[in-house]
């Protein structure tokens, strides 16, 4: 992995993360994260000069593995980590009064706990050598609106925002930490959604540049790890369409 | 699957929940709980099942066949 630099991308083998993987792919060395080996495996196949990359096989809802796999992964490959891609992500839609103490360990896991653990992990400098200088979640703008019945889902991704901006103040000038908030985006998580018609077509209605293409988050990810953002820390990057300003009546 | 049951039952807001049941036929049966129970399954059985799989299904119990059969 000779000068390039090195990032992290979690929630690799799907959707949002598979697509900001063959983006980045070009310029860096990969460390593809996701849970199942096999669909990785087919996003390495997507990506260009697949000899730079190597996956990693993490269950983010197992947080007490995540440090030691880290740690023993960067040590057995002689690598450091320059910059983190947060796309794991889960989406549970419940009535409140559904709500279990396993659904909120679930989702406020994948979407939050591991990202803390992440970063933390990759911050100590016997693991990682100081190396890390820029971090990007992927949010939602649900976390900055409400929609019936996605209680938790809202509360997670309004929870790594306000981790976004402590940890640009707590990491300026060495660490750049900015999330990219998609709104509606065709991938495997909004599909149960959007395969109902009556839904898709209020969508479309709602959406002034129509529903999103993972592509549109990937070239947002890819801006904010460039240096053409090096003075962007601590922002919410609003990436939908033009969704979240659309009060229109009709 | 008794516990999954009774969550069920908790979700639909009855005391207990039989296999031969209609689902469309407790009060609570709306396109939410509908929601809820995708959630649930996909919490205990590491489940993605779709709102109109479930939609097929007449009893509680085709539900559970369901589940017992793709579960992971
Ligand atoms: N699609 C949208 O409309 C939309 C809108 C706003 C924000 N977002 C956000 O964008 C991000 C990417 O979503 P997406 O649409 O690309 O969804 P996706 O296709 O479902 O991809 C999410 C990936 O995260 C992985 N993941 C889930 N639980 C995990 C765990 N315990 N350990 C490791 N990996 C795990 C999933 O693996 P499995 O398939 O094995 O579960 C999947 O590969 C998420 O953070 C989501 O909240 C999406």
């Amino acid at each position: 992995m000779e000068s390039k630099k090195t990032i992290l991308i979690t929630g690799a083998a799907s959707g949002i993360g598979r697509k900001i993987s063959e983006i980045l792919s070009k310029e860096y060395c990969l460390i593809l994260s996701d849970r199942d080996e096999s669909k990785l495996k087919e996003t390495l196949e997507l990506c260009s000069n697949k000899e730079n990359h190597i996956t990693l096989i993490i269950n983010l809802q197992e947080l007490e593995s995540i440090k030691p796999k880290i740690e023993s992964f960067l040590s057995k490959n002689e690598i450091s980590i320059n910059g983190f891609v947060h796309s794991a992500g889960m989406m549970k839609i419940m009535k409140m009064k559904t709500v279990g103490i396993k659904d909120v360990q679930q989702i406020f896991s994948v979407n939050l706990f591991s990202a803390i653990e992440i970063i933390s992990t990759l911050l100590k400098k016997k693991i990682n050598d100081s190396n890390l200088e820029n971090i990007v979640f992927i949010s939602a703008i649900l976390g900055n609106f409400g929609a019936t019945a996605h209680n938790l889902y809202s509360s997670t991704k309004a929870g790594i925002d306000g981790l976004m901006r402590s940890l640009a103040l707590e990491l300026a000038p060495k660490t750049r930490v900015n999330s990219v908030l998609p709104g509606g985006v065709k991938t495997p998580m909004s599909e149960l959604a959007f395969s109902d018609p009556e839904i898709l077509a209020k969508a479309q209605k709602e959406y002034p540049l129509g529903i999103g293409d993972p592509i549109d988050i990937a070239k947002a990810v890819e801006f904010l790890l460039s240096d053409n953002a090096r003075w962007v820390t601590g922002q919410q990057f609003i990436v939908d369409g033009g969704r979240s300003i659309n009060l229109s009546q009709k | 699957m008794e516990q999954f049951l009774e969550k069920l039952a908790e979700i639909l807001e009855v005391d207990s929940v039989k296999r031969e049941d209609i689902l469309t036929e407790f009060d609570e049966w709306d396109s939410l709980t509908l929601l809820s129970i995708i959630a649930a399954i996909d919490s205990d059985f590491n489940l993605n099942i779709s709102a109109e799989q479930i939609s097929s299904f007449t009893t509680v119990g085709d539900l559970l066949k369901y589940i017992d059969s793709n579960k992971n």
